[in-house]
């Protein structure tokens, strides 16, 4: 059976997440996609899973069109799906789960010892040697546990299809050997089976074909036999080796760190030393959940309790909560702006005011004068060049970009930010937004670093931490394994730190 | 940075699209047709008598609407409204029948407002127990509070006139429990339009992690809406007590559901999916209107309450379709 996906485009309010893909996958083969964060990769297999609907395109199976309004029309096709975050209901037992939507029974009763025994050989099938509970709720079972017997239940399902998001991400090694002969056994059967994983090594051992996608856009499609690793994160990243050198400020003199953290460890992340200078831009990178959002956010008071020393201007000080951390002249603009952020329903005026209102002020006391609120939003507005109807517009009818610019504006807003701030820190301050308003944004940072403040950045987008960056840090399974300077920025450098092996001196 | 405003940039005010009109004011539409209907049907609707009765009959019931006001913009709410009011206004006339002057009455009923008010703060904020819930059980436990105060038995005898007088007299044509109303909603206009409070206590609402992350407390604010919505609860019974000249141990509960109903119209208007106070007011409006006009037209009361829940239903159901109405 061949499957194939044509022109596939996916659109969200303000953002393409899919801009005209086609892949065909043969039967017999795995197929692996691969891609950054954001590319596109999860939104591809959820349109084939039946999870989410294309805009536009098509899919294509055995060269009828065919588009599937659910999960459900999907699993009837056979396809099986393994998502990357758990989809396994957590008050059912193991069994339960396995058999969920398939369950034996009779006149709509269901056969309970059937469920048990139908899952009990299916997971004696494919992971012969793994002793799995399939009688507890799987909420009692651990992260691997749960896993396997999310994969059981995919692999019983797929008839067609398997497709199996990042499955091997913190799997123990028994386990991945058993999937791994797994996925030879269905691939004799003639399934397809699609795979994504950042393990590239794996990627490369496992499969016989390897998409790779770019901000929504397939850059190719190659036989894995004659691809290495370099080749692909080259491809991934759309950057050459010269884009990662290219100088654009002049080297930060030496200098009292503005900010200096000893040793510090928290929800996330432990035993973390850093520091920043004034006008330094010093990036922090890693792969999720490597501990560098954990880190950044603990910095701003918002991550729970914390030990070890900060020292602010070599002040040694404690950031308990956000409200300490603003007293002290440091700023935050998280990530994920809708959740962290913003108010979708409320206009782009309040949401500005909302971090500096105190700057609307009337007379002294706690009022906020009109005149004052329009004069203070108006020059973020402008400053920012937020493309809206005007302040009173709702943030959620915005774009992507526009929407960041109004998370960054609450902190440019009412205030002299080179005057107001110590330190800012920015949370992958482009995600999801396009190249245009990604470059004004990377003039902003600049601008505040310029102007003496000490900036860090957070960022999954390599080449913005080489565009922006005088220092990166690299963590790696929740703490700080590298330190490279700009003569080191390498892509190679950043993957192997951020995949654990050392390259670079430790701190 | 630099504060050069481009004259391309400069934000302009967003065209009123007629489309926006509607869905922000169809409720108030709604009203003023049903304020036709029944200005044209019934007889003595129109009459300046009978409109400042509609004025002096929502006015206890706006000033515990603009109280859940409050806790709805935090994203709270607060189910314990009715007893609370029913609890001040016994206390309140239980003190001046003992013989204290009515101002420390007064007080006392208000006060006992603000002590209900921060143990609902306190099991919501610092037990972290969902309000809907937290406000549930501290109702049932004031239902047999204001049981044990009353004996089950309307307080009354001895009451002075100087407080009876809230309830019954006019001043320039308004009667005075109307005033006190409009001047507890401009209060509360004042504070969640213009003050730092009020912004505040809506960007929590909007989106607690935001606002936190913005360097606001959420707990605080969430805990200021529900002390002041139990404060606005208490100052109705207040004026309940005041209105039927003694106290009633059933007298405060219907206000939580007409409460609860003034501030859900209230969310179809002006702003759509977002508690305000001049939303609230109209939607007493709304139910005032409704509750005399049936009233005047001889429905009895079970009549009227089909009425209003079918009502209530058609105005949320026009807002719910438009905007993914979240509650809490």
């Amino acid at each position: 059976m061949t499957i194939r996906l044509v022109d596939i485009v996916k659109e969200y309010p303000g953002t393409t997440a899919l801009s005209g893909v086609s892949v065909d996958f043969r039967p017999g083969e795995v197929h692996a996609i691969v891609g950054e964060n954001g590319a596109g990769k999860t939104t591809l297999v959820s349109i084939l899973s039946g999870a989410n609907r294309p805009t536009r395109g098509h899919i294509e199976i055995d060269g009828t069109a065919r588009s599937f309004d659910g999960p459900r029309a999907a699993l009837d096709a056979g396809i099986g799906y393994v998502s990357q975050e758990g989809t396994l209901v957590p008050f059912l037992s193991g069994a339960e789960n396995i058999m969920l939507g398939a369950e034996p029974g009779r006149l709509g009763v269901i056969d309970r010892r059937r469920v048990l025994a139908d899952a009990v050989s299916a997971a004696a099938h494919f992971f012969p040697d793994r002793d799995l509970d399939l009688q507890s709720p799987v909420e009692d079972l651990d992260y691997a546990e749960r896993k396997v017997i999310e994969i059981v239940r995919a692999l019983r399902a797929a008839a067609t299809v398997l497709i199996l998001d990042e499955p091997t991400a913190s799997l123990p090694a028994a386990d991945k050997e058993m999937l791994v002969r797994a996925i030879g056994e269905l691939k004799a059967r003639g399934l397809v089976i699609i795979l994504i994983s950042h393990f590239l090594k794996e990627v490369l051992a496992l499969s016989d074909r390897v998409t790779v996608l770019r901000d929504g856009r397939k850059v190719e499609t190659s036989d894995a036999g004659g691809l290495d690793e370099a080749h692909l994160v080259q491809r991934m990243l759309g950057a050459t080796a010269q884009a990662f050198q290219e100088r654009h400020r002049a080297p930060v003199p030496p200098g009292e760190a503005r900010l200096a953290v000893r040793g510090l460890s928290g929800a996330g992340f432990r035993d973390v030393d850093f520091e920043v200078r004034p006008g330094e831009i010093v990036g922090l990178i890693g792969l999720s959940e490597a501990g560098q959002i954990a880190f950044a956010e603990a910095l701003f008071g918002a991550g729970g309790r914390t030990t070890g020393t900060i020292a602010v201007d070599g002040r040694t000080v404690r950031i308990d909560d956000p409200r300490e951390a603003r007293r002290l002249g440091i700023g935050l603009v998280p990530d994920q702006r809708m959740a962290k952020a913003l108010v979708a329903e409320y206009s782009i005026g309040e949401n500005l005011a909302v971090v500096n209102l105190p700057s609307t002020g009337m007379g002294g006391l706690p009022i906020v004068a009109g005149a004052r609120e329009r004069t203070n939003g108006a020059a973020v507005f402008a400053q920012l060049r937020i493309k809206a109807n005007g302040l009173e517009q709702a943030v959620g009818e915005l774009s992507g970009g526009n929407k960041q610019k109004v998370s960054i504006g609450r902190w440019l807003y009412g205030v002299d930010a080179r005057a107001a701030y110590r330190v800012l820190i920015f949370v992958e301050p482009t995600e999801g937004v396009d190249v245009g308003v990604k470059a004004e944004i990377h003039d902003i940072i600049l601008k505040l670093a310029d102007a003496g403040v000490a900036i860090v950045v957070v960022s999954s987008d390599l080449l913005e931490i080489s565009h922006l960056c005088d220092r990166v840090s690299v963590f790696c399974d929740g703490t700080t394994t590298a330190a490279l300077g700009r003569d080191r920025f390498h892509e190679d450098a950043f993957v192997a730190a951020m995949a654990g092996r050392a390259t670079g001196r430790m701190g | 940075m630099t504060m050069a405003a481009s004259e391309s940039a400069r934000p302009t005010r967003k065209p009123r699209s007629k489309g926006l009109f509607l869905r922000r004011y169809s409720t108030l539409i709604v009203l003023l047709a049903i304020f036709l209907a029944f200005a044209i049907g019934v007889d003595r609707f129109l009459s300046v008598r009978n409109l400042t009765n509609i004025l002096q009959q929502i006015s206890i019931l706006t000033i515990v609407g603009v109280g859940l006001t409050f806790a709805f913009a935090a994203k709270e709410i607060d189910l314990s409204v009715g007893y609370a009011c029913g609890l001040a206004g016994l206390l309140a006339p239980l003190l001046m029948v003992w013989g204290y002057p009515p101002a420390l009455a007064v007080a006392v009923g208000l006060l006992a407002g603000l002590l209900v008010g921060v143990f609902n703060a306190i099991m919501v904020t610092v037990v972290g127990i969902p309000s809907l819930i937290a406000t549930l059980a501290s109702g049932s436990i004031l239902f047999g509070v204001n049981f044990l105060v009353s004996g089950g038995k309307a307080i009354y005898g001895g009451i002075p006139e100087s407080f009876t007088a809230i309830g019954a007299t006019n001043l320039g044509g308004l009667p005075a429990i109307s005033i006190v109303m409009l001047v507890v909603v401009a209060v509360a206009w004042f504070v969640m339009e213009r003050s730092f409070l009020g912004r505040y206590i809506y960007a929590v609402g909007g989106n607690a992690r935001a606002a936190e992350l913005a360097g606001l407390s959420a707990r605080r604010l969430k805990a200021i809406s529900l002390v002041l919505c139990a404060v606005f609860a208490a100052g109705a019974g207040v004026l309940l007590a005041a209105r039927l000249g003694s106290g009633q141990p059933n007298a405060g509960e219907r206000y939580l559901l007409d409460g609860l109903a003034t501030v859900f119209i209230g969310m179809t208007m002006i702003r759509p999916g977002i508690a305000t106070v001049m939303g609230t007011l109209f939607g007493a409006l709304f139910i005032g209107v409704i509750n005399n006009g049936l009233n005047l037209i001889g429905l009895d009361t079970f009549i009227q309450d089909i009425f209003k829940g079918a009502i209530i239903l058609a105005a949320v159901s026009v807002i719910s379709r438009q905007t993914q109405l979240k509650l809490l």
